[in-house]
């Protein structure tokens, strides 16, 4: 965010490379250590106790070495996934895209104390160790004290409280962050001017928007719902996608059908198998979201890539997570292959 | 075999001994009545609470199933997050029915809020499926906690009132008719004594 | 008319200058001009690959060696522009150049001064791109050379088509 805006575009091309080549150097060699297809594979084969043998020879090793429970493996997940963050924030200091990764947990962290300052009772939930705010500053912002996180997160801040606290019920903070969080995503990439984050973060919008559309209608979310947890930005236009809620079902689906995401909600809206609707959604937006990133390659040299790493160690390590869990909670191998198919391992761990 | 009870053999205890007998008799015929149909109620319902269990805990499988894959899906922080400040909360209504005059539980689960308090845009989607497979079994397994706690009442009740049936049937039954059986002949005897005595008085007179 | 036209062109082939400048001076602008594309495209290119290879051997040094020859590519096209730039002070009598063959000159060291310029920085992000695939594997080197490689031939051209030209101008 302290990015200049007004750099030229020719500029751009050249000073891109000299910026961020030693870090895309660096993140090539990092590329390098990703599991592939054919690990995923023997891990889905595996009982727990082979899966963590064949992960001590990865990255993985130092963190995942002997994890016998849930939660030594999600303790040793987020260590790796700090240790990248810790990566990040060391080769790409000064530019935008700490910033850009960063932004989902320091939005989590907010979501955090503002759901404690709202009062609601319940115990207190886990802070992410994942953001780049400090956690103390951002307590003592969300509780109004200014001059201490800047400006853009005090305006950011008193705004979601804002219109949160316009809103009833426990869920307000939620719909109301997620909502922002990927609006200030998409403004983080259009300031920098890529192109290909600028798409990336679009998509996103649209497949957060269709999950938020679909499960809604679901679960019989009011009308006015929608119109607060809807995110503008998207290439589906959110004022239509609000005025869609509240259409019959075969007029709903026929018009999502008809837009250009009707491929990936066929099965979503159609399928006979209960199986298949449920992880088809999640499974389907995913692969959609790692094509976007595959499209991300053809910018080799640039902070695309570096954000593509990313995204791809963050889908990684899910993918590990629902491997694991699974082995450890005796779900059965085709289950987890089920969540995991085709491009969702294929196209988004291979480098 | 029953012993018999330690009375003084003489007809006022005689007719007492029959009067009790029959009123045992009676009971035993009543308690043997609710016996049967407490079993009968006990038979049905064991069958409806192991039909009832079977099923809230092949839903329960079900539901740990969806929400371990969705839980993996997410971090467990994020998960951890979404789910801190839900808007359901359970109220229990708790009564009491009457079967075969042995008191009962009912259980009722009243009012509750919605358990989809947290965002959609970012939570995996089996989150909200298995979360309504949890909403969906919880009335069930409040049926089904009534239900159990009613089979333990009712296997109670019927052990006692066997107990009451054999105590009656085995003991205090065999036991009054033991006592009336040895009162009548020692009454028998008395008389026969007595006619022997008459006899030999009227023998020794018409001497 | 047709005859005084081509008695003009006589008459400018056999003058010293064309346009203000002499042929001597139009060679050695086009001697410039080459090293300059080609030198300038060879810098900016290896600062490409190289910004890269720092990167990975920041994380694995032992990787030098096979980088090298990637980090090396770009800089043919430096040595193209050098080779026009001394083969036009070799080939010609720069003293005795008529301007408009001086011209000639000039107009042949163009392929190598742009082609070397843009060929260069282009090999230079495709040699960058390409060494992911030693950052990979380091026995790749074979395959990861093929791609900027292919950039070169075009380097490689635009030097052969200029000495083809400067046989073509009289001396």
């Amino acid at each position: 965010m302290d990015i200049e805006p007004d750099m030229t575009r020719a500029m751009k091309t050249f000073n891109r490379v000299p910026r961020y080549g030693t870090a895309v150097g660096r993140i090539m060699m990092h590329e390098a250590t990703m599991l592939n297809w054919q690990r995923i594979e023997r891990l889905i084969e595996s009982r727990f106790e082979d899966c963590i043998t064949v992960l001590i020879d990865t990255e993985y090793g130092p963190f995942l070495e002997g994890a016998t429970v849930a939660a030594e493996v999600e303790a040793g997940l987020m260590a790796f996934l700090k240790s990248q963050y810790e990566l990040l924030d060391a080769i790409c200091a000064g530019t935008f895209v700490p910033d850009f990764m960063h932004l989902k947990y320091d939005f989590h962290n907010i979501k955090v104390f503002l759901k404690l300052s709202r009062g609601e009772s319940g115990a207190e939930p886990m802070l992410s160790g994942l953001g780049s705010l400090d956690t103390e500053r951002l307590a003592s912002a969300v509780e109004g004290e200014g001059g201490t996180l800047g400006p853009y997160w005090e305006g950011l801040i008193r705004d979601l409280k804002e219109e949160s606290d316009a809103i009833d019920g426990p869920g307000a903070v939620d719909t109301v962050a997620d909502r922002v969080f990927l609006e200030k995503r998409l403004a983080i990439a259009g300031k920098e001017k890529s192109r290909l984050l600028v798409d990336f973060s679009r998509a996103a919008i649209d497949v957060a928007n269709l999950k938020t559309l679909l499960r809604g209608r679901v679960l019989g979310k009011p009308p006015e719902y929608f119109a607060d947890a809807l995110a503008a930005g998207g290439r589906l236009d959110r004022s239509e996608l609000v005025g869609l809620a509240g259409d019959p079902p075969d007029r709903f689906s026929a018009r999502l059908l008809a837009t250009r995401y009707g491929g990936m909600l066929e099965e979503v809206l159609h399928s006979e198998d209960r199986q298949v609707r449920l992880t088809s959604l999640d499974r389907d937006s995913d692969e959609f979201l790692l094509e976007k990133l595959a499209g991300m390659r053809r910018m080799a040299l640039g902070p695309e890539r570096i954000v593509m790493y990313m995204l791809k160690r963050e889908n990684e390590v899910t993918l590990l997570r629902v491997v694991l869990m699974g082995k450890l909670h005796g779900v059965s191998a085709p289950v987890i292959e089920r969540r995991l198919s085709s491009t969702y391992t294929r196209g988004g761990v291979q480098v | 075999m029953a012993g018999r009870l330690p009375v003084n053999p003489n007809r006022m205890e005689l007719l007492r001994l029959r009067r009790r007998l029959t009123i045992a008799r009676r009971g035993h015929k009543l308690l043997k009545d609710k016996f049967d149909e407490l079993m009968k109620r006990f038979q049905k319902a064991v069958a409806e609470s192991l039909a009832l269990r079977e099923e809230v805990e092949r839903s329960l499988a079900e539901a740990y199933e969806l929400f371990a894959l969705a839980r993996s899906e997410t971090s467990e922080a994020e998960l951890d997050e979404a789910l801190s400040f839900p808007e359901a909360n359970a109220e229990l209504r708790a009564g009491k029915a009457n079967v075969v005059s042995v008191v009962v539980p009912e259980l009722e689960l009243g009012e509750r809020g919605r358990f989809d308090s947290y965002g959609l845009a970012l939570t995996p989607s089996l989150l909200d499926e298995s979360l309504a497979m949890y909403d969906r079994v919880l009335p069930e397994m409040v049926r089904l906690a009534a239900s159990e706690r009613a089979v333990k009442i009712l296997a109670d009740e019927i052990e006692r009132t066997r107990r009451r049936v054999n105590a009656l049937e085995y003991v205090l039954i065999p036991q009054l008719e033991e006592t009336i059986r040895f009162i009548t002949m020692k009454l028998d005897e008395f008389e026969r004594a007595n006619l022997t005595r008459l006899m030999k008085i009227k023998e020794m007179v018409s001497e | 008319m047709v005859g005084a036209v081509a008695q003009a062109a006589q008459g400018a082939a056999q003058a010293s200058t064309w346009g203000g400048l002499t042929g001597f001076q139009w060679a050695i602008f086009g001697a410039a001009v080459a090293f300059i594309g080609g030198g300038m495209g060879s810098a900016i290119g290896i600062t490409y690959v190289s910004n890269v290879a720092s990167g990975i051997l920041v994380e694995d040094p032992d990787k030098f060696g096979s980088l090298l020859p990637l980090l090396a590519i770009p800089g043919t096209q430096g040595i193209y522009g050098l080779i026009t730039a001394i083969l036009v002070t070799i080939f010609f009598d720069l003293a005795k150049l008529t301007g408009l063959n001086g011209l000639l000159v000039f107009f042949s060291c163009l392929p190598v001064a742009f082609v070397c310029l843009v060929s260069a920085i282009y090999q230079g992000l495709t040699a960058a791109s390409a060494s992911a695939m030693v950052a990979r594997r380091t026995e790749e080197l074979g395959k990861a050379m093929v791609l900027p490689a292919l950039v070169e031939t075009y380097a490689v051209f635009s030097l052969i088509l200029t000495i083809y030209l400067f046989t073509r101008i009289p001396k």
